[in-house]
């Protein structure tokens, strides 16, 4: 084995164009199948949490109009699973806003104003005003409030489906990055809410976060079992968003094709440049079996070069990748103003499992060559001069 | 004096459908210590012949024996085995592995049969490049010495782990006479010196008449 080490390492370091050829390949090819691995794992994260920061993980509504014990169920539910972090009634019904003889469509959502934090982060997306501190305090969104000419400190009025009226104090203004929402949605506590609709001390859905919103449906089939009530039905965000998770696993498929071709590209490369060098150096594998070296030394020598192949290639493509990156930053962030449009996570374990596979897969490579190699008899080199 | 080396009816069809019989029936024995030549016209079989005897090639009928044992039978690994320890080549052309120095070159028979050697081996390296007439090549690359030094070296590699049987294809086929004189006179002092039993195929009458004895092959058949 230590005879074939030392005949490989030769051969590798007097073709050292050839050598730098075939490392330059597994290097490319690796820092394009890690890049594109972990601009797509950038992107399906910061669309993901884009989604999923400003959506419920898992939401209960009542089949009938509201959920009556509620207060109940929050206690239960918490105790189902460990995962879940806060179970938050919410009232939500249709209604109009009207402010200097201006009426809009609305949809009003009241909660307790802890929860609104825990579930929306919502101190972080109000941009002007402060957050729900008193019974009877809006927020409303940006493209509302601009359309309405809506100021902090403005008193609205909240219009049911049942003429029934509320006036309400506006006291912030959030943007939630998506126009729909800031156009429709109108945030007020719980008492307001249930007051308004009167309906008392009901709520018209539980919202849950969870501290692993990836696997919110597991947690939400467990909570659906765990409950048992067939009066309600339980949402996660993965199937309110189906479009989106879709196109993320489509995109997921796209990137892992590419990292397939571009490897297979790669091992195929290595095939033909090794079995190029096997017939390049007939004449010494044939010497050497003459000499007595045992077929299977013979073979492995291709082996052990491949496998040397794949470690430096593998490095350097490594390395090659954070250039990528860099650029692939700067490039981004010079039009985006600032952060770069996907943010790459430098996931090690993705990096040192794809090495991993490479090398194997490069190593594998020479199997072919390899058995050119063993099978070649020393009469063939001899009689050919 | 004991034979190395006895082939029995040993017979060599190349082809599978027109078929080209290379050795016919050839009975054969090579004494131990013996210095012997092998003369025929090119095609009439003799390096085929060499071949066999050197395990490099199978026989299609006929038995190979070597110091008692039957080899034509054995496998592959263990005729590299064989040929390892106690068989040196010389070829017409000297393939000197390129990858390597002079001194490197001498010691591959050794590094195939053990990984790692000491200095003891290194010096009988040295001393062979020595014997063979070339004490300040050692660190030289093959490909920067003359014919005639290469050949040198390829002989100093076929000593290296002491072999019992030293066969040579053409060694000076390549070589002007002057350099053929220097090698067929250090391969005469190996055959006394360490009673290495050689065989050397040749074209020139005159090298074949100073061997012990001559064996004629004439279309696969030995006639002397």
């Amino acid at each position: 084995m230590f005879t074939a080490l030392k005949i490989a390492w030769r051969f590798l370091i007097n073709s050292k164009i050839q050598t730098l050829v075939i490392i330059l390949g597994i290097a490319i090819g690796i820092s394009v199948q890690i890049f594109v691995g972990l601009l797509s794992k950038g992107l399906e994260t910061s669309l993901l949490d884009k989604v999923v920061g400003n959506s419920t993980h898992i939401t209960i509504y009542p089949k009938n109009k509201t959920i009556e014990n509620y207060h109940e169920k929050q206690d239960k539910i918490k105790k189902l699973d460990s995962k879940v972090t806060s179970v938050a009634p919410v009232v939500e019904y249709n209604a109009s806003i009207n402010f200097n003889h201006m009426y809009e469509p609305i949809q009003v959502r009241g909660f307790v104003s802890k929860d609104l934090d825990s579930l929306y982060n919502i101190k972080d997306k109000i941009y002007k005003g402060r957050a729900i501190k008193n019974t009877g305090e809006t927020l409303i969104g940006k493209e509302l409030s601009e359309k309405l000419g809506l100021k902090i400190n403005d008193d609205i009025y909240i219009i049911t489906g049942d003429r029934s009226k509320k006036l309400l104090k506006v006291v912030g203004l959030y943007d939630f990055q998506t126009m729909k929402v800031n156009k429709t949605l109108v945030i007020t506590d719980l008492k307001a809410a249930q007051d308004l609709e009167g309906f008392g001390d009901a709520a018209t859905s539980l919202e849950l976060s969870t501290s692993d919103p990836y696997n919110a449906d597991i947690i939400a089939s467990k909570i659906e079992k765990g409950l048992s009530d067939k009066n309600l039905k339980i949402e996660n965000w993965k199937v309110q968003n189906k479009l989106l998770v879709s196109a993320i696993m489509g995109e997921k498929i796209c990137s892992i094709v590419i990292q397939l071709s571009v490897m297979i590209a790669a091992v195929l490369s290595i095939i033909s440049i090794m079995s190029i060098s096997v017939v390049q150096k007939y004449k010494q594998i044939g010497i050497l079996k003459a000499m007595g070296i045992k077929d299977g030394s013979a073979a492995f020598v291709f082996i052990i070069q491949a496998f040397m192949l794949g470690i430096v290639g593998t490095c350097l493509g490594v390395g090659l990748t954070y250039l990528y990156i860099k650029g692939f930053n700067r490039f981004t962030s010079a039009s985006g103003g600032g952060i770069p449009l996907v943010t790459i996570v430098i996931d090690y374990s993705f990096i040192i499992k794809l090495s991993i596979i490479d090398i194997m897969a490069a190593t594998l490579a020479a199997f072919f060559p390899a058995i050119k190699s063993f099978k070649l008899t020393p009469v063939e080199v001899i009689k050919n001069g | 004096m004991d034979s190395i080396i006895e082939l029995k009816n040993i017979n060599k069809i190349y082809g599978r459908k027109v078929k080209t019989q290379v050795l016919d029936n050839i009975n054969l024995s090579i004494e131990e210590g013996s210095f012997n030549s092998i003369i025929g016209a090119s095609g009439s079989g003799k390096t085929t012949l060499l071949n066999i005897i050197g395990m490099l090639d199978k026989p299609t009928s006929g038995q190979v024996e070597m110091q008692g044992k039957r080899i034509d039978k054995m496998s592959r690994r263990s005729l590299a085995s064989i040929r390892n320890r106690e068989i040196g080549f010389v070829f017409q052309f000297h393939y000197l592995l390129p990858e390597f120095n002079a001194i490197e070159n001498v010691l591959m028979p050794q590094t195939i049969k053990k990984s790692f050697y000491g200095r003891k081996t290194r010096e009988k390296a040295k001393e062979l490049l020595e014997l063979v007439g070339l004490p300040n090549v050692r660190k030289n690359k093959v490909y920067n010495l003359s014919g005639g030094e290469q050949q040198r070296v390829a002989i100093a590699r076929a000593l290296m782990n002491n072999p019992k049987i030293i066969l040579a294809d053409e060694p000076t086929g390549n070589l002007d006479s002057h350099a053929s004189e220097v090698i067929y006179s250090i391969f005469r002092d190996i055959n006394k010196k360490f009673g290495t039993t050689f065989i050397i195929i040749t074209h020139d009458e005159r090298i074949a008449k100073k061997t012990d004895r001559i064996i004629e092959i004439v279309d696969g058949v030995i006639t002397h």
